[in-house]
């Protein structure tokens, strides 16, 4: 027999689970017409993003590629990092300076987006003005920069659980043959861990592709084709965040910043769950 | 051997240098801000409405306070309820089924929406469709559904961090579920919950994206009126860096804000902290 | 290669484990270690190779000569660790293929020969009898193999870098009769060559194959000897009560 009380919090999960599909379905909806006006592979390969022109241009190619390379740069950046951290945090920190390490790692979590691109753009963007003379120094380098500081922290708790989830007798059993802890654990912890690791590192990668602020302040906000690591660009979250309150809405370019939204909607949440296929494989495995 | 040696210490320093790397990042960003901004904190700064031409360039930034305030208050009523109801559920009711299996998958897939996202929806069905303008209310929403999975997971993960014992006493003694959950695990995990509220709080009061477009004002009074505007501390710092208004100002907001948020985090974690040594 | 304590005491806390042990163990023999549950035991093992000092908090105090040299005068612990082998109660396999999982320490400790290798892997697992069994899926993943047969691997990973004394902790306990049996008769035919000291649980074990047992209780020595003498005339009251059952 349920209970009155767990009927409710029943309830109140399933209408928590409706509002994600509700979020798809009312994002599709809102963008309609740029699928069946534009077409959907001339809007995401599309190169020119014009909606005031005659005729109008939707296509968000460029910014599709700034935040992949943003998000990539990042992940290049933040992944071996974390990964170094995580396994210093896990097997080689004194206890003191995991105690304090630790708490340090999720205030860094706490630091909200926006105060991470204001200190990017004041203090990394005047650094290459300066040090390389460029005449601005935004760049999809520097976004990447700081995503790599943004994401750094998820990565490394992320895989330092995955690694401290490693049974002890591993270490036992392998320390007793005399090799060292390095040896151990780039032969055995770090295989037995790579499951969770790897998740790490896609839960990194969805939270640098979804990243709003710290990429409008320091991606340079530039709709040309990005080049290099160095060009400028504008991802998709900047797109929409600049544009959305310029908009009339129900117009085409209204709706064109929907189309983008559930683009970027539809990438993080297969990224979601990627991870949580990934969580769900590692419950019911083998070790 | 000796070659082994030389990897080895190889790899420990990498793993001490990525270590030293980190704390070097965060002691970096904490002292940066602090050098820069402590200058322009003051009272009036804290008390006085921005003045001066451009507005900001003078004065203070009590309305972005009150209205980040006001703004962490609704979101934290909004989402606060259902979130701890679908956390009871996921702790207690549910047992390894699929159901729960695509709650849990469901929250986890909304804790990591992209922020601007959820901005988006709110945006066009409560300003748009619904007609509340720009508005406290809407962003309240927008704030709250953003943090409603961090409230379910951290209120879940004190509620399965009770001790087992207590719900086998309790149902050996024939007490309904519900019973025991409001008299023991509840009370047991309070310090949990009430600690991930205030880490949900902290993840409210710094988000930027969903508020830009739902309720942010350049300069208002932040009356608190739920169909109007308010101002708050991360757009206005975003406001004054971008516009170029004051970079000073900027810094000592950019203080402001975070001085909150590590307040909020630290008594979340000890919050949090606390409870998990006796359990 | 004989190995004794001095003198040896481990405390946890304020707790004592071990109390002044003296205890030395002959040149290949095999030693069986008895007692209840909890009476340092699988500490007194830990401490012979200097992995009790991995987990934090024990102090160790007095001295554990391996022919004549103190191994906590050593500097080098990874090279105390390779002369006395462990092997522990639960079988691992290492994320490795079988070969590979044999050959982990000695790849460690420097060995590039491939022809040296493949012999040290042939002839550890036949030590270890588990040669037949595996010799056609050397490569395939060590998890694919059933408990027992992880094992005998795990003691093949030891005796692959040439300890001279090899310790075992219940080594038998997660095993189903017929791998203990085949465990058993591989321990007897290894102490012609090695020191092997063994910690069981089980009285019968010992008493079929150990030379030498040794009984503890509450981390004091009560009663060492011949095994047959031991368990046909025991000298005192605590080891007859345990021999017939009373404590466990």
């Amino acid at each position: 027999m349920q209970e009155k009380t767990g009927t409710f919090c029943l309830l109140v999960a399933w209408c928590s689970t409706l509002l994600l599909m509700s979020i798809i379905l009312f994002m599709a909806l809102e963008s309609w017409a740029v699928w069946t006006e534009v077409g959907p592979l001339k809007f995401i390969l599309g190169l020119n993003w014009n909606p005031l022109a005659e005729p109008q241009q939707l296509g968000i190619g460029t910014m599709i590629l700034s935040t992949l390379w943003t998000a990539l740069g990042a992940l290049i950046m933040a992944a071996p990092l974390g990964l170094c951290c995580a396994i210093f945090l896990a097997e080689f920190a004194p206890g003191w300076i995991t105690n304090f390490l630790r708490p340090a790692i999720n205030l860094l979590t706490g630091i909200p987006s926006v105060v991470y691109g204001f200190l990017g753009a004041t203090v990394l963007v005047k650094f290459f003005e300066v040090n390389f003379s460029m005449a601005s120094g935004e760049s999809l380098f520097c976004a990447s920069l700081v995503l790599t500081v943004m994401v750094l922290p998820y990565i490394i708790s992320a895989s330092e659980s995955a690694l401290r989830a490693v049974p002890p007798e591993y270490r036992q059993a392998s320390l007793a043959l005399g090799v060292s802890k390095p040896y151990l654990t780039l032969r055995v912890l770090i295989p037995l861990a790579k499951k969770g690791l790897l998740g790490a590192i896609i839960l990194g990668f969805g939270r640098a592709a979804g990243e709003t602020m710290a990429v409008l302040m320091l991606a340079g906000n530039t709709m040309v084709l990005p080049t290099s690591w160095f060009s400028k660009g504008e991802p998709l979250p900047a797109l929409i965040a600049l544009e959305l309150g310029t908009s009339e809405v129900g117009s085409l370019h209204y709706q064109g910043l929907f189309a983008a939204g559930l683009v970027l909607l539809i990438f993080v949440l297969s990224i979601n769950l990627l991870l949580a296929l990934f969580r769900w494989n590692r419950r019911n495995g083998v070790n | 051997m000796s070659l082994r040696r030389l990897i080895d210490t190889l790899c420990l320093a990498i793993f001490w240098l990525a270590g030293l790397l980190l704390l070097i990042i965060l002691l970096g960003i904490l002292g940066y801000l602090i050098y820069r901004g402590h200058s322009a904190i003051n009272l009036e700064f804290l008390l006085a409405s921005p003045k001066g031409l451009p507005l900001g360039t003078e004065g203070g930034i009590l309305p972005a306070i009150k209205g980040t305030l006001c703004l962490i208050m609704l979101a934290v009523s909004i989402a606060a309820l259902p979130g701890l109801a679908t956390a009871v559920y996921l702790a207690e009711y549910a047992h390894k089924n699929v159901i729960s299996q695509i709650i849990n998958t469901t929250v986890q897939c909304m804790a990591g929406l992209p922020s601007i996202v959820t901005g988006l929806f709110c945006y066009a069905l409560f300003v748009v469709r619904m007609g509340f303008g720009i508005s406290l209310l809407a962003g309240g929403l927008a704030l709250g559904m953003m943090i409603f999975p961090v409230v379910v997971v951290t209120a879940r993960d004190a509620l399965l961090a009770v001790n087992k014992h207590y719900r086998i006493v309790g149902t050996s003694l024939g007490v309904s579920k519900s019973y025991i959950l409001v008299r023991i695990l509840l009370p047991q995990a309070a310090p949990g919950i009430i600690g991930g509220i205030l880490l949900a709080m902290g993840y409210a009061a710094g988000a930027t994206a969903p508020i830009m477009v739902t309720v942010a004002a350049i300069a208002t009074p932040s009356t608190g009126d739920l169909f109007q505007p308010v101002m708050a501390l991360p757009y206005h710092l975003y406001i004054l860096f971008s516009q170029q208004v004051s970079l000073d100002k900027a810094y000592g907001t950019a203080l402001v804000l975070v001085s909150l948020l590590l307040i909020l985090n630290v008594i979340a974690m000890c919050l949090r902290h606390q409870k998990r040594r006796e359990g | 290669m004989s190995l004794q304590m001095e003198d040896l005491q481990v405390s946890f806390g304020n707790s004592k484990i071990l109390e002044s042990m003296n205890l030395s163990f002959s040149k290949n023999k095999l030693h069986a270690i008895i007692g209840p549950s909890g009476c340092g035991k699988t500490t007194l093992l830990k401490s012979l190779n200097r992995t009790l000092e991995l987990d934090k908090g024990y102090q160790i105090k007095g001295k554990v000569n391996l022919s004549g040299e103190n191994i906590y005068e050593c500097k080098d612990t990874s090279w105390v660790r390779k002369r006395i082998g462990l092997v522990f109660q639960t079988p691992i396999a290492l994320p490795l293929s079988i070969k590979e999982n044999v050959l982990f320490g000695v790849r460690y400790f420097g060995e590039r020969n491939k022809a040296k290798l493949n012999v040290i892997c042939e002839n550890c697992l036949e030590q270890a009898g588990l040669w037949e069994e595996v010799k056609d899926k050397l490569n395939h993943p060590a998890r694919e193999l059933s408990g027992g047969q992880i094992q005998r691997l795990s003691i093949a990973r030891v005796l692959a870098v040439s300890p001279e004394i090899l310790l075992l902790d219940e080594p038998c306990s997660n095993l189903d009769p017929s791998a203990t049996k085949i465990i058993e008769g591989l321990l007897k035919k290894l102490a012609k060559q090695l020191t092997i000291i063994l910690v069981t649980h089980n009285l019968f074990q010992a008493k079929r194959i150990a030379d030498i047992t040794i009984f503890l209780m509450n981390g004091q020595v009560i009663e060492e000897g011949e095994t047959e003498a031991l368990f046909a005339n025991p000298k005192e009251q605590e080891t007859r009560d345990f021999i017939s059952g009373l404590t466990w």
